[in-house]
């Protein structure tokens, strides 16, 4: 048998759903190159350089929530991407562990904005 | 005499010599050797031995090369049936379909019509577009078929609909599929596994978004609750629950300018807008992680289940 298709990739389920779009920007040096920064993720920017240093990593997951809400609001906009930046905020708890994959390396949780664009593609003009 | 100027004598001798030794070595060899290699039955070789030692795109690119020396008819065909091939094993699905489109415009004879239209349907498969396979002009409603070709074509569109959650659809076509097929065979066994597959696709657990974003917005954390995460949902409802509380305690003891009320209000109505947001994206979730794991159960078939030796 051939090798699968890796239809349980979040690409693919994005794909599926809106094939124009193509693929996200994963990394953040892509996100960051895809547009221009806005106000939101300078002050993300900010508080990566100035305030989360100074602290250690208390993140569940893998994409950190400064990260997560960076990504969403350079992929899906202030709007969307602010809400979702709420919605990992609630997410990041201890109870987390029961729902999500663990990436083996870095013990973390893997979420990843792509994951819930359900809604502003929803909104968007198909 | 220095060293430049021996130089400059020494490379035109040097270049002399190498020039008679390579007409000497050339005068050695039989005159038509360079026709013999570039034969094309030697060609032909060649691209079957790096076929069978599996490297497939400079297989198709010897191929290549054949279909350009002319060569006509039912050959034709079936060199451009083995560019596809290779091109699909090399799962470049894109170049395979382009390799093999003129046998399905042309009235090419059945076998080659047919191993085109597999190749074309299974690489719109690998590259994850289903709903091209329903597309797809097909002869296999035409009477005077053999029934293998008109049942491995029902099974491609049946795959089609399968891939493209279009399980009602499958599930027919697998169920009318199952009656023609010969027993134990392993598309056979192909067919009983996506029809069960299917089945159990149509009566899948899913969740309504409408509900639980409801749900969410009456109580926060019930929608969370409601799509099975139950810790989530009670620390969704603490935690905007704790901010409400203390900021209404603010706006009570010091009115509408009251910076503590604010100040545990306005996360409060954020989290409140994430929390609606998250449960209705949960609910897409949760139902799309059902579907993967029907997909997960199977692969997509073996070509030399359909494909024609």
């Amino acid at each position: 048998m051939l090798p699968a298709q890796d239809i349980s990739s979040p690409n693919y389920i994005y794909q599926r759903l809106n094939p124009e779009y193509g693929v996200h920007a994963h990394t953040e040096e892509q996100s960051q190159q895809k547009k221009p920064k806005n106000v939101f993720t300078r002050l993300i920017l900010f508080y990566q350089k100035y305030l989360s240093v100074r602290d250690m990593k208390v993140c569940n997951f893998q994409l950190s929530c400064s990260n997560f809400g960076k990504q969403a609001i350079i992929n899906y906009g202030a709007f969307w991407g602010i809400l979702m930046i709420n919605d990992r905020l609630l997410r990041d708890n201890s109870f987390a562990v029961n729902y999500y994959p663990i990436d083996q390396q870095s013990r973390l949780l893997i979420d990843e904005p792509l994951k819930y664009h359900y809604l502003p593609y929803y909104f968007s003009d198909k | 005499m220095s060293i430049f100027r021996r130089i400059l004598i020494a490379t035109p001798l040097f270049s002399v010599i190498l020039l008679c030794s390579a007409n000497q070595l050339s005068a050695q060899q039989p005159a038509d050797s360079s026709n013999a290699y570039y034969s094309i039955p030697n060609r032909l070789l060649f691209a079957k031995y790096l076929y069978t030692s599996e490297d497939y795109e400079r297989a198709a690119t010897e191929l290549h090369r054949v279909l350009q020396t002319g060569i006509s008819g039912e050959r034709r065909d079936s060199i451009r049936f083995m560019i596809g091939l290779s091109y699909y094993k090399s799962h470049r699905y894109m170049f395979s379909r382009d390799a093999v489109r003129p046998l399905l415009a042309q009235q090419s004879d059945e076998t080659n019509y047919f191993n085109a239209y597999y190749l074309t349907a299974l690489s719109y498969l690998h590259s994850q577009e289903p709903d091209s396979v329903q597309a797809m002009p097909g002869r296999y409603s035409q009477p005077g078929l053999t029934p293998a070709a008109r049942y491995k074509s029902q099974i491609l569109q049946g795959l089609g609909y399968f891939y493209d959650r279009k399980w009602t659809h499958s599930r027919d076509v697998f169920a009318s599929v199952l009656t023609q097929i010969p027993k134990n065979s392993g598309l056979s066994l192909l067919v009983q596994e996506h029809l069960a597959l299917s089945q159990t696709a149509m009566v899948l657990p899913q969740k309504s978004p409408v509900v639980s974003g409801v749900l969410s917005t009456v109580i926060p954390g019930a929608g969370r609750i409601y799509l099975g995460r139950t810790g989530e949902g009670f620390f969704s409802f603490l935690t905007i629950g704790i901010l409400t509380y203390n900021s209404y305690n603010g706006f009570t003891e010091d009115g509408i300018r009251s910076i503590y009320g604010w100040v545990n209000a306005l996360p409060a109505l954020a989290l409140y807008l994430g929390n609606v947001y998250g449960s209705i994206t949960g609910a897409y979730i949760y139902n799309e992680t059902q579907v993967q794991q029907i997909y997960k159960a199977v692969s997509i078939p073996d070509e030399n289940l359909f494909i024609h030796p």
